[in-house]
């Protein structure tokens, strides 16, 4: 049953209370849950500056004047909101599986991965972030840019459902766009089954992680693409390019395969960790809940740790 | 030049399955199973990697499989790797191949199993198509001795393989002996004029002990002789009847007559408690065992009455063995009733008691006893010889000449004759006018020596030892004592023996000279009793045994005629008939064969042999004849399935080994080492599939 709304209420109901949080300091226009770069006018103590002119008086720190007889002034922590880019694939290779049977039991990437970003989405706008969405494949395709509103969840679902996936995955000029686009550092949600160059990928991760940005990447991957279980002769057509096709004994490529893509994810996995982001690797056939609930909660321990 | 054949090449069809494993390949390729899949490029990226390796592989195990099909066909094919032999192979061969068919090829090791015969057949038909090329010729000879009918042999050299196996294939084992040497020397005679070719004669046979293979080699002739010998793979045993005798049993009754099978054993191990059964006109009579010692003879003794007179066909039988041809033995007998006897009495008084015939014809006169006597002087008309079963000349002085000549027919075709002596006979007459009936020739009448005290009276000599066994005397009393109490005054004595002459010594006076002596003269017999039988010489005639004994003299005198064996052929033996009447007889065989008309020609009816063992009858338009029947058995040589020693085999020619598969010595069998290559590939497949 081919599913005509990514928005799952029953998931959504079930999401846990728990704020998703940016682990980096992302810059807000609204005061909210997550801590900003710039020293505000909250109550948590930072650090101590020298004094220069130009700085507040009130924030003198006078007993450490009178203890050093140097003017120090006292620095506050200061808290915005988030702006959230949720970045979703909607090349033709994420229309996978394509068989009625498969389509049986479990979803499309593309429905999973909409249903990943609809519902990130959701989380955030329930805190009150601002959360914007772009889908691409060859080129970007949809832009709605980062709002707060609990309504704009709405513009963002007709947008993801609105989308059709086809097309090759463009996803370097995709994030060369989105760079000009987050000019404010920003949590940036990366939806995609990564079919496409990690050289120029790893540079422009970095670009974005050198900018600040707190970066998230969901590699979204069917049970077929990892397990490769079928067994006779089969004519693999690509979903990307109707040209590319191969005709082969299925169980005798499968090892050779299964090296590949192994050897393909740890690449994924090193640029993502050179790169200072966070990867996360999503079966299809994994519930959706528990992959976002162990999403937040990790996420929360690690920004309590740091 | 070496060369692999086959000995199921029928199965070379098989390789046609090698499309088997092809078509699927193609099949399954064209097959293919559509499937879009979006992680195409690590797809891409491993075919490229080992896209090579892959199609070595699926090659390699198509080929394989190609390989394991291919072999099987092979292995189920039976190769073999022939050698050639002989002489230059670039010259064509001219073969004449010799079938032994004689009835020992019937051995059979398993009660089901193949005949030595059949597997002779089939190692030939497999020498044919194994051995032969196109260009060599090929002719097919019997290995059989007698009857040599040519019927389905190939007396010409013919490059036609074909007919010549299926004339092999039509081929039936006979009854008959087995004459390899005759056969060679056919073969011989039918390559003598082949020149630029490879002449060889090529003998399947089992050959016995009483196969002849010693032949003489014709000269300057290169002729190859090869033996492919067909025995079976353990030793052989069999054992047979060797022949049975028929005589009458006096010592038991009138009409009582003995039968004694001579039974051989043709092997290592001694037979204990063999059946032996006698079956006449269908009926058993008799059943008994008999013990036969390893590679020995015994004899089977049965005795039985047959008060009715006829023709009496039957067998004797032992239990069957590998070789059940020679566990029968057919014969057949005629009986009469009433021996009639005539009595010539050469010395004839007017006082009974005087009288020569006085105490025979009161000896004769039993009213148990159906003997039916006539009594004639020797003076008068004689009636024919042929017209009694035994004549007795009591005294005789002389007879016609021609009678004379009549009684040697008449005893030579199966009468008795009893001479008894006395004064009238004259040793120099006597010795002239029955030279070829007498037991031993006259020499003169001894008298009993005179007294010493000179008185004058004979001293009386008194009879001695008898033949205890001969059918006179046996079992008559317990010992032969009795038989000494007899004297005599006066005796006629008897030359020496003689190497011509075959008289046999009965009874002996008790200083030596012979009182009753036997001659076998043709199917008849004759007695001669030294002295006189009435009361002139001797007191023979009043002693006790005198009636019993007598009575048994001519009972015994009678057999030979009383009762008739039938004519005895052996398998296929050629032969002219005496048969009645001048209309053509029909022979009627036993079940399962063609009767066959006989048509009177001078001599009689000439009769090409019978060519199975059994009863043959006769019959005259679809009426059974009152004839006796033939009876025709098997060679006894023929039971021998000894083999010939190979040293005996090699003085005449090559010695081949043939086995049930094939030609071992001449070939190496191909086919565990291709299973043994076929084993190698499935493992082999097994580890491509793993590592590859």
């Amino acid at each position: 049953m081919r599913r005509t709304s990514f928005i799952d209420p029953q998931l959504l109901a079930k999401l846990p209370p728990v704020a998703l949080k940016a682990l980096r300091d992302v810059e807000g226009a609204l005061t909210g849950l997550h801590q900003s770069p710039h020293h505000g006018q909250s109550i948590e103590f930072t650090e101590h500056k020298e004094y220069s002119p130009g700085d507040e008086i009130r924030h003198v720190d006078w007993k450490l004047y009178a203890k050093s007889d140097r003017y120090y002034v006292k620095q506050f922590e200061d808290e915005t909101n988030l702006r959230t880019y949720i970045l979703l694939d909607a090349s033709a290779s994420m229309n996978y599986p394509q068989h009625p049977a498969d389509l049986e039991k479990r979803p499309t990437k593309y429905q999973y991965a909409a249903s990943l970003s609809l519902a990130l989405a959701y989380l955030l706008l329930r805190q009150r972030d601002s959360a914007g969405l772009l889908t691409f494949n060859e080129k970007l395709q949809t832009y709605l840019p980062p709002k707060s509103q609990p309504s704009y969840l709405l513009p963002i679902a007709q947008a993801v459902e609105q989308q059709a996936p086809a097309g090759d995955t463009a996803l370097p000029q995709t994030l060369r766009r989105l760079a000009e686009i987050a000019r404010r550092r920003s949590l940036i949600i990366l939806i995609s089954d990564l079919f496409t160059d990690t050289e120029t990928l790893e540079s422009l991760l970095k670009q974005l992680s050198h900018r600040g940005h707190d970066v998230v990447m969901f590699h979204v991957l069917d049970p077929d693409e990892l397990d490769f279980p079928f067994r006779d002769q089969t004519l693999f057509e690509d979903l990307e390019d109707a040209q590319s096709r191969l005709q082969i004994d299925a169980q005798a490529i499968r090892p050779y395969y299964l090296q590949e893509l192994q050897q393909y994810l740890e690449k994924v996995e090193k640029i993502a960790k050179r790169s200072g982001i966070t990867y996360r690797q999503v079966r299809t056939d994994t519930p959706m809940l528990q992959v976002i609930t162990n999403f937040i909660l990790r996420r929360a321990r690690a920004r309590k740790r740091s | 030049m070496n060369a692999i054949s086959f000995l199921q090449p029928a199965f070379l069809y098989g390789l046609l399955a090698i499309a088997v494993p092809i078509i699927i390949h193609l099949l399954s390729r064209r097959r293919a199973v559509r499937w879009p899949f979006a992680a195409m490029e690590f797809l891409l990226r491993s075919h490229r990697r080992v896209a090579r390796r892959l199609r070595l592989k699926q090659l390699l195990l198509l080929l394989l499989r190609c390989l394991l099909i291919a072999g099987l066909a092979f292995a189920f094919a039976k190769p073999f790797f022939k050698r050639a032999q002989g002489s230059s192979p670039a010259q064509p061969g001219a073969y004449v191949l010799i079938l032994d068919d004689s009835m020992s090829m019937q051995y059979r090791e398993a009660p089901k199993g193949p005949m030595l015969f059949d597997r002779a057949r089939e190692a030939m038909q497999k020498w044919i198509q194994t051995k032969t090329r196109g260009e060599d010729r090929l002719a097919l000879l019997r290995g059989t001795t007698a009857n040599r009918s040519q019927r389905g042999e190939q007396t010409e050299l013919t490059f036609d393989k074909k007919t010549v196996i299926d004339k092999v294939k039509a081929w039936q084992v006979t009854y008959q002996s087995s004459d390899l040497a005759a056969a060679i020397m056919r073969a011989q005679t039918l390559l003598l004029k082949q020149k630029g070719v490879r002449a060889q004669v090529i003998v399947f046979s089992d050959f016995t002990q009483n196969s002849q293979i010693v032949y003489p080699r014709l000269p300057d002739q290169d002729i190859t002789v090869r033996f492919f010998p067909v025995r079976p793979l353990k030793a052989p045993s069999n054992r047979s009847i060797l022949s049975v005798q028929v005589a009458p049993a006096p010592y038991v009754g009138q009409d009582a007559y003995q039968f004694d099978v001579t039974l051989r054993n043709f092997s290592a191990q001694a037979i204990n408690d063999l059946a032996v059964t006698l079956v006449l006109n269908e009926m058993p009579r008799a059943r008994g065992f008999a013990q036969i010692p390893a590679w020995g003879t015994t004899q089977k003794r049965f005795v039985i009455q047959l008060p009715q007179a006829g023709n009496y066909a039957g067998y004797v039988q032992i239990a069957a063995d590998g070789l059940p041809a020679d566990d029968r033995f057919f014969f057949s007998l005629k009986t009469r009733k009433r021996p009639s006897i005539l009595l010539v009495n050469g010395d004839s008084r007017p006082i009974p008691y005087l009288d020569e015939l006085f105490y025979i014809t009161n000896a004769l006169r039993d009213e148990q006893l159906p003997f039916q006597i006539t009594i004639k002087q020797a003076t008068a008309d004689l009636p024919p010889p042929q017209k009694f079963d035994v004549i007795a000349l009591a005294n005789i002085e002389q007879l016609p000449t021609a009678w004379q000549e009549q009684l040697k027919a008449y005893v030579e075709q199966g009468g008795g004759l009893l001479f008894t002596m006395g004064n009238q006979v004259r040793p120099e007459a006597f010795n002239l006018a029955f030279s070829g009936l007498l037991p031993r020739q006259l020499r003169g009448v001894a008298l009993a020596a005179q007294r010493p005290d000179g008185t004058g009276i004979a001293l009386q000599r008194h009879f001695g030892e008898v033949q205890a066994n001969h059918p006179i005397f046996q079992k008559m009393y317990r010992d032969g004592i009795v038989f000494q109490s007899a004297r005599a005054s006066k005796l006629m004595l008897v030359e020496t023996r003689r190497a011509q002459e075959s008289g046999e010594i009965l009874w002996r006076f008790s200083h030596g000279p012979p009182a009753l002596l036997e001659r076998k003269v043709g199917k008849g017999r004759v007695l001669l009793l030294t002295t006189s039988i009435d009361r002139d010489w001797t007191d023979l005639p009043i002693r006790p045994f005198f009636q019993p004994w007598l009575q048994r003299v001519f009972t015994y005198l009678a057999g030979g005629s009383r009762f008739h064996r039938g004519t005895a052929l052996r398998v296929a033996q050629k032969t002219r008939l005496q048969l009645p009447g001048q209309q053509p007889i029909r022979i009627v065989p036993p079940k399962g064969l063609p009767s066959v008309l006989l048509r009177p020609e001078e001599g009689g009816f000439p009769f090409e042999g019978a060519p199975k063992p059994g009863t043959y009858k006769f019959e005259q338009q679809g009426k059974p004849l009152a004839i006796l029947p033939l009876s025709v058995n098997i060679d006894p040589a023929e039971s021998d399935i000894r083999p010939l020693p190979d040293r005996d085999l090699q003085k005449s020619g090559e010695i081949n080994q043939t086995t049930l598969a094939g030609f071992s010595s001449q070939s190496e069998r191909l086919w565990p080492f291709i299973l043994l290559a076929l084993l190698l590939i499935f493992t082999f497949e097994a580890v491509v599939l793993r590592f590859l």
